[in-house]
C-alpha cells in the first residue's frame, strides 16, 4: 500500500543543469533564463512557445500541471506554471515555467492539449488576470458573471458598481438559455426530445451552490456544464488587501470543513517567505489539528454521501461522531467551524492541561467502533455496492491530465500524498501509509477515505505519543519569535499541504511590504470539479448524484 | 411595530368572505354536535345497535334514514335532497368518506407520521418531535393544520386542472381501499351480524384492492404532468413505470393466499385462519418476501423511493404542490403504507385473528375489540418494519430496480403461485 521511501537523487543543482541542458538542446529558442521559486527551478519561457516547452516537459514526465498562477508586474503580466510528476519519477520533481507577456496585449497559447488541467486553470487566469489563452476551446470567464467588465486581479482595477449590476442582474433575470438547448436524439429510428435539466444551485445534492446544466435523454445524461461562481468571495483579491496576520481568519472560509488546513498553508508560506523556524511543539500541535480535522472532514464526506444514496442514518451517525472533534476545538480556540487557530510561526494557544488524555485517546479508542458501524450500514451493504461499485470509473491518467489531487487521486490507483511528498510538520517522522484504489470507481473514492481516517486515527496515535512523551518539557513553546509587524522579503515561495480534498497550495508572492502582492490559491476542489463535466457524460441521472458526491466539493473552495 | 399596526388596521374591516366562512364554520359545527349528540344518546337503544354497530349500518341509518324521517317525509322545496332523489346518494357518499378521512385516516396517518418520526429518531441517534405537546405529541396534527391553512400555489403555467384534480386521484383510492379491511372480528347472533368492523363486506375484496390500487399511478403521472416541472415530470416517468411494474409481482403476491383460501373475501380469509399455526404464511413462506419487496415498491418506500429521490430529483412528481393538496400526496402515501400492512396481515398473518389458541384465557380473546387490539399491533409492527427498513437502507437505481422487477420478481412470484397452487392440492 505505502509508497517507497524516495531515492537519494544527485544533488539539486546538477539535476537542474542537467534538465536546463536538454531543455535548451530541445527548444534552442525558446527557453530564456533560469531562476527559482521557492526551492524549485524555473525557467522563463518565450509566450509563443510555451505550448511546445510544455509538450516537451509532458514527455519528459511532468505529467501533473499543479498550478497555472497569474502575477500583476506592471507593464508585464506574468504567468507562472507549476509542473509536477505522478506517475513518473522526475528529477528535480517539481518546476515551474514562466512566461511575461504586455499587460495591453496579454496573450498566449493554451496548454489545454497538453494537460486538461489547463482548461480551467486558463479560465480562471482569464476571467481574473485578463490573459486570454489562444486555442482554448471554451474561453469563457468561470468565476464572475459573463457580463462583468474589466479583470478584478489587476492592480489597475477600478469596479464600476453601478452600470455592472445592474447589467448582469438583467441578463441573469432574462437568462433563458437553457429552453434553447432542447435537442433531439434518435432511437432505433424514433425521434425523441433532449430534456435540458437545470440542476442546481438549488438543488439538495450539488452540496452548496454548484449549477449543472443538463442535457437529459431519458435517464441519461448527454452534456453536462458545471456552472461555478455563486459563492465567489475573491479570497485572492482580499488576500491582497489584508496584512498577513489579518489574512489568517479569511482562510477558515475557502474550505470550511477544513479551516485548520487553510490555516496550515497560509502560516506556512508566511513562514516560508520569513525562513521561519518554528518550535518543535508547534509542529505537533498543527499535526493534531490537521489529522482530527481531517477525520471531521472525512466524517462528512461519509454521511452526506450515505444521503447522496438515500440512506439518512449514517448521515447522523457520523455527524454525531464529528461533534466530539468539534467540541475539542471549541476546547482549543473556542470556535468550531472557523478556527482561526494557526498563527504564523505559532499556534494561537496552548493545549488544555490533559487535553490528551482526556480528550484525544478517548477518541482514539471510541471511533474505530463507529466505524464499524458505518461499515454495517454502508460499505457491507448490497445495495449501496449495486450503486458504488463499477460507477463513474475514472483512469488513472485522466485523474493525472486534471490534475486531480487527494483520495480522487489515490482511489484510482495513484499513492499520491503531499504529506509523503513534500512533508511539512513532522509528518516525515510518522508512520502512515497512503491507501489506494484498485478501479477508481465511487466504491474506491469512498472506501479510500474510510481508509484514510484509520490512517489518520494512527497518526493521532503517534501525535499523541509525542505530546505524552515531551508535555512537561516544551508547554508553552507554542510560537517562534515572529516580529510584530511581519513583512516578509521580496520573493515569491510555492507551499503546499494535503486537506482532506486534496493538495492545497499557495502562491504567495511578496514586494517586502506588509500584504501579500499576490496571493494565488491552489484550491483542489475547483481542480478537482474541472474533470466532472467529462466524467458526467452519459452517465445516468442517479449515477450522476453518486458521482458528484464521491468528489466531496466544498463550493466554498471551488468558487474561491 | 409602530407601521405594523395601521396596516392591520386598515385591512381591518369584515369582509364578506370572512363573514360567509365563520357563518359555515359555525353551521357546520353545530350540525357536528348536534349529530354526535344525536348518536351518543341513541347508541344502547337505538336500530343502529341492533342492526349491528357497523360503520355502514351508521352511514346508512345517521345520514340516509334518519334525515329521511325529517318533517314527515316533505321537505317542500328541498324534496330534491331527499333520499331516493338524485343528490342524496351522492351527499351521503362524501359525507361518509368525510367520516374515513378524517375520522380515521387523518388521525391514524398523522400519528404514523409521528412514530415515524420517533422512531427514525431513536434509530439515528437523535429525538425527534419534543417541543409541541407532551412528548411533540400535537407536533403533527399542528403540522397537518399548517398544511390546511397555507396558501395553495399553482404554477403559472401549469395544467390548472389536472393539476387541481391530480391530489384527488391519488387520494381517492387510497381511502377507498378501506371499504373492505375487517379492523376486527365479526360475529353472527341470530342471524344479524354483530361487531361488524368490515365496512364493505366485498366477496371480490381482493380484486377491488388491487384494481383500486392501480388507479393512483393516473393521478401521479397527471401530477408530475400538469406541474410543468421537467424535476416532476421526471419522478413521474419513474414513478409510473415502478407502479406499473411492480403491480405484477404484488398481484401474484396477492394470488398465492387467495389460491391456498379458495376466496377473494379479506372477512372470510380472517376468519378463516384461527390461531398462529393455522396462518396463511406457513404455506407462503415465499410469498412474504415477494408482497414485502413489490410492496414497498408499489409505496415508494426506501430503498425504491425513486420517485421522490430528494437527491436526485428534489421531491419528485410533487416538487410543485404545496398545502393541502401536497398534504393529500403525503396522506395518500402513508395511507397506502397502513393499507397494505393490513392487507399483509388479513392475508398472510391471521387479520384479527389473536396469535394464541382460545383455551389460553385472555390472550385467546378476539372478539369485538380485542381482535381489534390485535388488527392493530400486527398493522403497526408491520409498520414498524417499514419505518425500520426506511432507516437502514439506502436507494436503489432505476434501471436496478427495473430489472429486479422484471427479471426476478415477476418469475418468483410465477414459480410460488405455482408451488402454493402444488402444495394446496397435495395438502387437500
Amino acid at each position: 500500500m505505502s509508497e517507497t521511501p524516495t531515492e537519494q537523487v544527485q544533488s539539486p543543482s546538477a539535476a537542474v543543469a542537467q534538465l536546463d541542458a536538454s531543455l535548451r538542446a530541445a527548444c534552442p529558442d525558446d527557453v530564456l533564463e533560469l531562476s527559482s521559486l521557492g526551492d524549485s527551478p524555473a525557467w522563463t519561457i518565450v509566450p509563443a512557445a510555451i505550448a511546445r516547452v510544455g509538450a516537451r516537459l509532458r514527455q519528459a514526465g511532468y505529467d501533473h500541471l499543479e498550478l497555472v498562477s497569474t502575477v500583476d508586474r506592471g507593464e508585464q503580466i506574468e504567468i507562472v506554471y507549476l509542473l509536477d510528476s505522478m506517475l513518473h519519477r522526475t528529477d528535480p520533481r517539481r518546476l515551474a515555467l514562466r512566461c511575461v507577456v504586455p499587460r495591453e496585449a496579454a496573450s498566449l497559447p493554451t496548454l489545454c492539449g497538453v494537460w486538461r488541467a489547463a482548461d480551467w486553470f486558463e479560465r480562471e487566469a482569464f476571467d481574473l488576470m485578463g490573459v486570454t489563452f489562444t486555442g482554448h476551446p471554451d474561453p469563457r470567464r468561470i468565476l464572475l458573471p459573463d457580463q462583468w467588465q474589466g479583470h478584478p486581479l489587476r492592480k489597475d482595477y477600478e469596479y464600476d458598481s453601478d452600470t455592472m449590476v445592474q447589467e448582469i442582474l438583467d441578463a441573469e433575470l432574462n437568462n433563458d438559455d437553457l429552453a434553447g438547448t432542447d435537442g433531439h436524439a434518435e432511437h432505433d429510428g424514433m425521434v425523441t426530445e433532449d430534456l435540458a435539466v437545470n440542476m442546481g444551485p438549488q438543488h439538495p445534492s450539488t452540496h452548496g451552490v454548484l449549477r449543472l446544466r443538463l442535457r437529459l435523454d431519458g435517464e441519461y445524461v448527454r452534456e453536462c456544464d458545471p456552472d461555478i461562481g455563486f459563492l465567489h468571495r475573491a479570497f485572492e483579491k482580499l488576500g491582497e488587501l489584508k496584512t498577513f496576520t489579518n489574512g489568517i481568519p479569511l482562510t477558515d472560509r475557502w474550505d470550511y470543513l477544513n479551516a485548520m488546513g487553510n490555516n496550515m498553508v497560509h502560516c506556512q508560506a508566511v513562514e516560508a517567505a520569513m525562513s521561519l523556524e518554528v518550535p518543535e511543539r508547534v509542529h505537533w500541535t498543527r499535526m493534531l489539528v490537521l489529522e482530527l480535522n481531517r477525520v471531521a472532514s472525512h466524517l462528512v464526506f461519509i454521511g452526506t454521501y450515505g444521503l447522496d444514496l438515500g440512506a439518512g442514518t449514517p448521515f447522523l451517525f457520523t455527524f454525531r461522531d464529528r461533534e466530539r472533534i468539534l467540541d475539542m476545538f471549541e476546547l482549543l480556540c473556542g470556535a468550531r467551524l472557523t478556527y482561526n487557530y494557526l498563527r504564523i510561526g505559532g499556534v494561537a494557544a496552548d493545549l488544555p492541561r490533559n487535553f490528551i488524555a482526556d480528550r484525544v485517546r478517548p477518541f482514539l479508542a471510541y471511533l474505530p467502533d463507529r466505524l464499524a458501524e458505518i461499515d454495517q450500514l454502508l460499505t457491507g451493504n448490497q445495495i449501496f455496492l449495486e450503486r458504488t461499485k463499477g460507477v463513474g470509473i475514472w483512469p488513472a491518467e485522466l485523474c493525472v491530465s486534471y490534475g486531480l489531487t487527494g483520495p480522487l487521486l489515490r482511489a484510482s490507483g495513484v499513492a499520491r500524498d503531499v504529506r509523503r511528498v513534500y512533508p511539512y510538520a513532522r509528518y516525515d517522522q510518522c508512520e502512515f501509509d497512503i491507501p489506494v484504489g484498485e478501479n477508481g470507481d465511487c466504491y474506491d473514492r469512498y472506501i479510500v477515505r474510510v481508509a484514510e481516517i484509520r490512517q489518520s486515527l494512527r497518526l493521532l496515535d503517534q501525535i499523541c505519543a509525542w505530546f505524552e512523551a515531551n508535555e512537561e518539557t516544551t508547554r508553552g513553546q507554542i510560537s517562534a519569535k515572529v516580529p510584530r509587524v511581519i513583512k516578509p522579503p521580496a520573493g515569491e515561495v510555492y507551499t503546499c499541504v494535503e486537506t482532506p480534498r486534496g493538495e492545497l497550495g499557495l502562491h504567495l508572492v511578496c514586494d517586502g511590504g506588509e500584504n501579500p502582492y499576490r496571493y494565488k490559491i491552489r484550491r483542489p476542489s475547483f481542480v478537482n470539479l474541472g474533470l466532472f463535466g467529462e466524467v458526467a457524460r452519459d452517465q445516468k441521472v442517479a449515477d450522476l448524484i453518486a458521482i458528484l458526491g464521491t468528489t466531496d466539493i466544498v463550493m466554498g473552495e471551488v468558487d474561491g | 411595530m409602530a407601521t405594523l399596526q395601521p396596516e392591520l388596521k386598515a385591512n381591518g374591516r369584515i369582509s364578506f368572505g370572512s363573514l360567509l366562512g365563520l357563518a359555515v364554520g359555525l353551521l357546520v359545527l353545530v350540525a357536528a354536535v348536534g349529530f354526535g349528540l344525536h348518536v351518543l344518546q341513541a347508541i344502547p337503544s337505538s336500530e343502529w345497535w341492533r342492526q349491528g354497530p357497523s360503520l355502514t349500518n351508521l352511514v346508512r341509518l345517521y345520514l340516509v334514514e334518519w334525515p329521511a324521517s325529517w318533517h314527515g317525509g316533505d321537505w317542500g322545496v328541498w324534496n330534491f335532497l331527499r333520499p331516493g332523489r338524485g343528490a342524496v346518494p351522492v351527499i351521503t357518499a362524501i359525507l361518509s368518506w368525510t367520516i374515513v378521512i378524517f375520522g380515521f385516516m387523518l388521525p391514524m396517518v398523522t400519528y404514523q407520521i409521528y412514530a415515524l418520526r420517533k422512531i427514525l429518531g431513536f434509530m439515528q441517534a437523535r429525538v425527534g418531535p419534543t417541543q409541541v405537546g407532551p412528548l411533540g405529541l400535537l407536533q403533527t396534527p399542528c403540522d397537518v393544520l399548517k398544511l390546511l391553512t397555507k396558501e395553495d400555489v399553482i404554477p403559472t403555467k401549469a395544467d390548472r386542472w389536472v393539476f387541481f384534480a391530480a391530489p384527488f386521484m391519488v387520494l381517492v383510492p387510497a381511502s377507498m381501499a378501506y371499504l373492505v379491511i375487517p379492523f376486527g372480528n365479526q360475529k353472527i347472533v341470530d342471524g344479524a351480524v354483530r361487531y361488524s368492523l368490515v365496512c364493505g363486506d366485498l366477496n371480490i375484496g381482493v380484486l377491488y384492492l388491487s384494481a383500486i390500487s392501480s388507479v393512483a399511478v393516473i393521478g401521479i403521472i397527471s401530477a408530475g404532468w400538469a406541474s410543468n416541472n421537467k424535476y416532476s415530470l421526471l419522478g413521474a416517468m419513474r414513478s409510473a413505470a415502478q407502479l406499473v411494474t411492480y403491480e405484477v409481482p404484488l398481484s401474484l403476491a396477492l394470488l398465492a393466499p387467495v389460491v391456498w383460501a379458495g376466496t377473494l373475501n379479506l372477512s372470510q380469509f380472517a376468519a378463516d385462519q384461527g390461531s398462529v399455526w393455522g396462518w396463511y404464511c406457513w404455506p407462503n413462506l415465499l410469498t412474504i418476501p415477494i408482497f414485502v419487496v413489490s410492496a414497498l415498491a408499489e409505496l415508494g418506500h426506501t430503498p425504491f423511493d425513486l420517485a421522490e429521490a430528494e437527491s436526485e430529483l428534489v421531491a419528485g412528481y410533487n416538487v410543485e404542490y404545496s398545502g393541502m393538496k401536497f398534504a393529500m400526496f403525503f396522506l395518500a402515501e402513508f395511507s397506502n403504507a397502513f393499507i397494505l400492512s393490513a392487507v399483509a396481515v388479513t392475508l398472510l398473518f391471521g387479520g384479527w385473528q389473536s396469535p394464541f389458541p382460545e383455551s389460553w384465557g385472555p390472550l385467546g380473546w378476539d372478539a369485538g375489540i380485542f381482535g381489534m387490539f390485535w388488527f392493530f399491533a400486527k398493522t403497526l409492527a408491520m409498520i414498524f418494519g417499514l419505518f425500520w427498513v426506511r432507516a437502514t437502507l439506502p436507494r436503489m437505481r432505476i434501471d436496478q430496480l427495473m430489472g429486479l422487477g422484471w427479471k426476478f420478481m415477476i418469475p418468483l412470484g410465477l414459480a410460488n403461485l405455482l408451488l402454493v397452487a402444488v402444495l394446496r392440492v397435495l395438502v387437500g
